[in-house]
């Protein structure tokens, strides 16, 4: 059966008012699910499947498909307003977006992250289509030192994320390392770092640490700023980008696109993942890198459409071969189960309706996901014209119950405040924090790769594999080259003076 | 040094490393470099909690490829660039403190976010969350009784809806409990 038939079949899935309506409330879901920091995408598929489970299993799993894909947009509206990361990938576009709000340039940024989103979803749909079983069959060939290898190119992105500070940055995310290694060790079990205390044998959980770090923090430093008088925004720019503007960030789009669908393959990779490292080459390719992390609409750009095109290269190693590359693809393969369908080869010959209907609803949710957040923006930049009075209360409060909502815990809510603190102390004296989070999530994929690659061939491996041999020598070129540029940059300004140079 | 990696040696070693941390910021507080004293706390504290854990680490099983060998790696690394910095410091050459700020008011502020997080067990997060709610609008001057309430009772209502009821997260009940 050849691509068009397939197409046409699938699509006869999805053709009704009733899946329609299915995808539309899909894509709802996700991306409500996906601004509220504590309910990750995988938190919300979870919570639909039981409601599923009395649907046929096509419209089933095109519901669960459609939160999937509008999460990840859904994280960068709260991220950009209030720089409270819904999603740990958006946090990467905090890091612009939130400066656009700032500027009173709100209607730009999730006018950008929307556009990008939709259009980096397309990209990653487009690939999973034409080459899932193939893409899937190389990933799957990675050894773990590729991966660790990987991991550490994605650790070398921290020299994007400097703002001229390289040495500060070093350090948080050596910051982020070491908090990650705290907890029971997964290879040996053994109790690292947790001083007999029951509460930190699973360490600390990403989710409460983006919120301390990037929304806390945030408040925490209002509160040593507070002039004792609350301010409204009142010059809020709603307009979207214009044409001219999407022109010139096309290729940001596009490129990052393909670097987040071929990063999500990688089972373990990931949104957060493909968005820091499309981030750091759209930085490096950009004619202006000196805009990024102060609102560039580039950055924003990156940031989504890596972590939107994700979401179908996660879905490569799951339809193709069943094997699930992210939390959200473990919830969905539970959900295949549940329905008596077992995904892999097998499915593509027996099952087409299944296999095209979710690649049709994919389509057709991203067109849904852009008219409603194109009609949604309008009434989401509203917030930001909130009393600071009212909005910093209320970020705590989010805050705290979204650090609980991830797994019911007090300590999480604790481990939110302490990051909170830590993260008002960094930015006071000019430490980036989204390295700290870059250490968090990057940290287990580096340390278990590496002692599973030692493990089963010697340290010789590293040298011995030429891809990871390959990846380990561009990440140090990569982690290097900006230090060089910036050093060469710093030399050609100074220019002879003798004033203390600053680091 | 496996004495110091945990027990009344752990102890110890975190006293050392708590006075060397705290000597090495009141030295730059007052001395020429004192406005640098800011800068120094951050590379201060990597460095005593670097040690403190590596102290730690050898208690872990030393083999090849083993649960002490990266975070020594880290470690070393979170040593070695946070005493450049340290050093950058004290030779002014990097950035001076930012100006002061009202630590009281963050103070204040830090110290309500911890009250309120011992309330939501006490009172339960729903009375908790109103009340932090409403004294800290009144601290960030917004003093229209009306609106405090909607907002308050408005936050309160979603989040029994949306998480409570429809999510099944389990918000601790206090006080309200008992009622129930």
């Amino acid at each position: 059966m050849d691509l068009a038939d397939s197409f046409a079949i699938g699509f006869s899935v999805i053709l009704g008012w009733k899946p329609l309506l299915i995808i539309t409330a899909g894509v709802i879901v996700g991306i409500l699910a996906g601004a509220m920091p504590g309910l990750s995408p995988s938190t919300a598929v979870a919570l639909l499947v039981p409601f599923s489970y009395t649907m046929s299993p096509a419209l089933a799993l095109i519901l669960l498909t459609s939160i999937y894909i509008a999460s990840n947009y859904g994280g960068s509206i709260t991220a950009v307003l209030i720089n409270t990361p819904g999603t740990p990938s958006a946090a990467v576009t905090a890091m612009d977006g939130y400066p656009l709000t700032q500027q009173g340039k709100a209607g730009k940024g999730l006018g950008t992250a929307l556009v990008a989103s939709t259009i980096g979803g397309a990209v990653g749909v487009a690939i999973l289509i034409l080459f899932a079983v193939p893409l899937a069959r190389i990933a799957l060939k990675f050894s773990p030192a590729d991966y660790f290898a990987l991991a550490l190119f994605g650790l070398a992105t921290v020299a994007s994320m400097s703002r001229g500070n390289v040495l500060k940055s070093m350090i948080a995310i050596l910051f982020g390392l070491i908090i990650k290694t705290i907890g029971i060790d997964p290879i040996s079990g053994v109790s690292r770092f947790t001083f007999n205390n029951d509460l930190l044998y699973d360490g600390f959980t990403l989710i409460p640490a983006l919120i301390g770090l990037f929304a806390v923090s945030v408040v925490f430093a209002k509160f040593e700023t507070w002039t004792g008088v609350g301010r409204t925004m009142d010059k809020i720019d709603n307009k979207l980008p214009s044409l001219a503007e999407f022109m010139k960030i096309k290729f940001t789009i596009l490129r990052s696109s393909i670097i987040g669908t071929i990063i999500g393959i990688f089972p373990g990779a990931g949104a957060t993942i493909a968005a820091f490292i499309s981030y750091d080459m759209s930085k490096r390719a950009s004619k202006e890198p000196e805009k990024f992390g102060h609102g560039s609409l580039e950055g924003v750009a990156a940031a989504e459409s890596a972590n939107s095109s994700s979401v179908g290269g996660a879905l490569v190693p799951l339809l193709a071969l069943g094997i699930p590359g992210s939390a959200t693809d473990a919830v969905l393969l539970g959900a295949f189960m549940l329905h008596d369908l077992v995904p892999g080869p097998m499915l593509f010959q027996n099952n087409p309706e299944i296999v095209y209907g979710i690649f049709s609803a994919l389509i057709v949710a991203n067109i849904i996901m852009l008219l409603l957040g194109l009609y949604g923006n309008r009434l989401f930049i509203k917030v930001v014209s909130v009393p600071e009075g009212i909005m910093y209360p209320l970020i705590l409060a989010i805050a705290i119950i979204g650090s609980f909502a991830v797994s019911g815990s007090m300590f999480d809510v604790a481990a939110c405040i302490g990051f909170g603190v830590i993260g008002w102390l960094f930015k006071r004296y000019g430490f980036p924090v989204a390295p700290i989070v870059l250490g968090i999530v990057l940290g287990k994929m580096v340390e278990e790769n590496f002692r599973r690659a030692v493990m089963m061939d010697g340290y010789g491996v590293f040298y011995r594999d030429k891809l990871a041999l390959i990846v380990l020598l561009v990440a140090l070129f990569s982690f290097i080259w900006p230090l060089y540029k910036s050093w060469r940059h710093h030399r050609i300004s100074k220019g002879g003076e003798k004033e203390p140079e600053t680091v | 040094m496996e004495y110091f990696s945990e027990g009344t040696g752990l102890v110890i070693w975190f006293f050392l490393v708590f006075l060397a941390g705290c000597g090495t910021v009141l030295a730059f507080r007052f001395s020429k470099k004192k406005d640098y004293a800011g800068q120094a706390i951050i590379p201060t504290m990597m460095i005593a909690f670097s040690l403190l854990l590596w102290a730690i680490t050898f208690s872990f099983p030393s083999e090849e490829a083993g649960p002490a060998v990266l975070p020594r790696l880290w470690i070393f690394w979170s040593v070695l660039l946070a005493g450049l910095l340290l050093l950058f410091c004290f030779m002014g050459k990097t950035d001076k403190d930012p100006e002061s700020g009202r630590f009281g008011f963050l103070l204040t502020g830090i110290i309500l976010t911890i009250v309120y997080f011992f309330a939501i067990e006490i009172l339960g997060y729903f009375i908790s969350s109103f009340l932090f709610l409403a004294i800290l609008m009144y601290l960030l001057s917004y003093r229209k009784p009306l609106v405090v309430i909607i907002v308050c009772t408005g936050w309160v209502l979603f989040s029994y809806i949306i998480f409570y009821k429809l999510l099944y997260i389990q918000l601790p009940l206090g006080l309200i409990e008992d009622f129930i």
